[in-house]
């Protein structure tokens, strides 16, 4: 067997060592930095609106705010949703375009959900009509107490890409 | 009596570390001396980046990078701070410059071939650094946290989330949660202000380096007979001397001899100075006529605000539109990384030893064809943005 000469061992030491401190130090820094992957928005039910407000022409334009306790305390999330009266009961879905997640707006003129940001098109109900937009507006998940809407953070069928 | 300070202080360094070889190999540097003035707008680039860092540096000591404050801050800067909109502006409108400079100085060394061995490098390196001035130009767009900041943010966390594979994580991972959120902001404020413009000064220091080390190519008219026919100058002749002794030299990795060469200082370094200083006029006039943009508050969930793309991604906004529905997928991020792979790995794709455009039809196809879909594509997502405008508002 060849002797190991000093020159290479104490290269190997070196880089040994300096490996190890990358992953002592690098390691800890990147859980640290990746810590929002383990945190998840706690399920919550919040009111959209009395189920009076609604009717079933129009869809109709609110604002609900979750929280974001899992992150800080006190912060808040506020979402564009929009509901609508069906054969079956309200349905609640998202403001965010499927495509590049900007916020869709009820065109009265043209009886049309658009984006105005790549000319998505959707109908009263949320459904896909046209342009760019990969899927219909997500539906939230969806609860009538006592003559008031509540949805939670979470979408019945989670058609996002 | 006693030599000069300024002399005695050279000495010292000189002893140090030997200040002197230091500057020779730096100042009287050998340079293509014909079409001198199209080889300065990296040095234009690395002193408005510097100027760019010194007004952030300065807009620093105003901006608050929280939700609640982030707009209230740089309105402050606007509108109270003693000449607040004159820093900013010169952020902004420097910013503007930049990217453009960037673009320019690409094409130019593109048409030069000054790509090609032994310079691919110094060519990858610069595609990066046109990455890296996109990123923090964009992520300095967010700071603002007014409607558009808002938006801008959200698309390219969208964008980020379709990479396939990795892109929920990463898009997670910028956002700091599921939604975006106040750390969102805090941590583009960190790729803003530290990761990315650190790396591109790392990055843009060994760019220069090379260029440095490998000399300047300057483009094929350096490797023609000059058609003035004039004799050299004595500080001419002096650095072709230099530059032929270098070339002699088996520990300099130069390689090219133009026909005419002068010394970086302060022939070069004149025209360069001239250049710069043109821009940075240019900079002071935008700052003076236009102020730089600021919009109403965020309101994600607005049915009124219809947002645009900032300026320098309207062709990929538009691009976006050719890939309807799953297509999304390919149309957002791959077709994008193909074409930035294509550019860096141009040295490769072009590696003949034909220096001259009429021999590099090919590449100058490909140029003119990236550069007509660039401009077409950002005119047709102007016009459409203008067009929602009006469906939005008949």
């Amino acid at each position: 067997m060849k002797p190991v000469r000093r020159r290479t061992l104490l290269q190997a030491a070196i880089a040994a060592i300096a490996g190890l401190v990358t992953l002592l130090v690098g390691g800890p820094l990147l859980a640290f930095f990746a810590d929002a992957w383990r945190r998840r928005q706690p399920r919550q039910w919040v009111k959209v609106c009395d189920l009076a407000e609604l009717n079933s022409i129009e869809p109709t334009h609110f604002r609900v705010v979750f929280k974001l306790d899992h992150l800080q305390g006190g912060l808040e999330e506020v979402r564009g949703v929009y509901a609508i009266l069906t054969d079956k009961g309200p349905l609640v879905f998202s403001n965010v375009c499927t495509h590049m997640h900007c916020s869709v707006r009820w065109l009265a003129w043209r009886q049309q959900i658009t984006c105005p940001c790549h000319g998505g098109f959707y109908d009263r109900w949320g459904q896909l009509i046209g342009g760019p937009p990969p899927f219909s507006l997500p539906v939230y998940e969806m609860q009538v107490r006592e003559g008031e809407v509540f949805i939670a953070n979470a979408y019945v069928a989670r058609n996002y890409l | 009596m006693a030599p000069r300070l300024s002399k005695r202080a050279f000495g010292w360094l000189d002893r140090r570390f030997g200040l002197g070889a230091v500057l020779d190999r730096l100042l009287n540097d050998p340079v293509p001396e014909r079409g001198g003035w199209w080889y300065t707008f990296g040095a234009a680039l690395f002193v408005l980046f510097l100027l760019q860092a010194l007004t952030g540096l300065f807009l620093l000591f105003y901006y608050e990078p929280t939700i609640e404050r982030a707009r209230e801050s740089v309105l402050y800067i606007q509108q109270e701070a003693l000449l607040g909109w004159a820093v900013r502006g010169f952020h902004y409108w420097n910013m503007v410059l930049l990217v453009a400079l960037v673009g320019i100085h690409l094409l130019r060394t593109f048409v030069s071939a000054a790509y090609k061995a032994p310079r691919e490098l110094t060519w990858v390196l610069g595609v990066l650094l046109l990455l890296l001035m996109v990123a923090t130009a964009y992520t300095g767009v967010i700071l603002r946290w007014d409607q558009a900041a808002y938006f801008d943010l959200v698309v390219g966390l969208r964008i980020t989330e379709l990479t396939p594979v990795v892109g929920p994580w990463l898009a997670e991972l910028w956002r700091g949660g599921e939604v975006i959120n106040p750390h969102s902001l805090l941590r583009t404020f960190a790729f803003h202000i530290f990761l990315f413009p650190l790396t591109l000064l790392a990055v843009a220091l060994v760019h220069i380096g090379l260029v440095v080390l490998l000399g300047q190519y300057g483009s094929w008219i350096n490797y023609e007979p000059d058609p003035s026919g004039a004799p050299l100058t004595e500080e001419q002749a002096a650095s072709r001397r230099k530059l032929e002794e270098e070339l002699l030299d088996p520990k300099s990795r130069k390689v090219n001899l133009p026909a005419r060469t002068t010394f970086f200082w302060p022939f070069h370094v004149f025209k360069e100075g001239v250049v710069t200083f043109g821009f940075f006029l240019l900079d002071l006039l935008l700052v003076l006529w236009f102020a730089a943009p600021i919009e109403g508050p965020v309101d994600p969930a607005t049915t009124e605000y219809a947002p645009a793309s900032i300026w320098f991604f309207l062709f990929f906004d538009q691009a976006l539109l050719l890939f309807a529905g799953t297509w999304l997928v390919p149309a957002a991020n791959v077709v994008p990384l193909l074409m930035v792979l294509t550019l860096a790995l141009w040295p490769w794709l072009d590696s003949g030893s034909e220096v001259r455009p009429s021999g590099r039809l090919a590449s100058l196809a490909f140029m003119l064809a990236l550069i007509g879909v660039i401009f077409t594509f950002s005119f047709m997502a102007a016009s459409r943005i203008y067009n929602f405008e009006f469906i939005n508002h008949p």
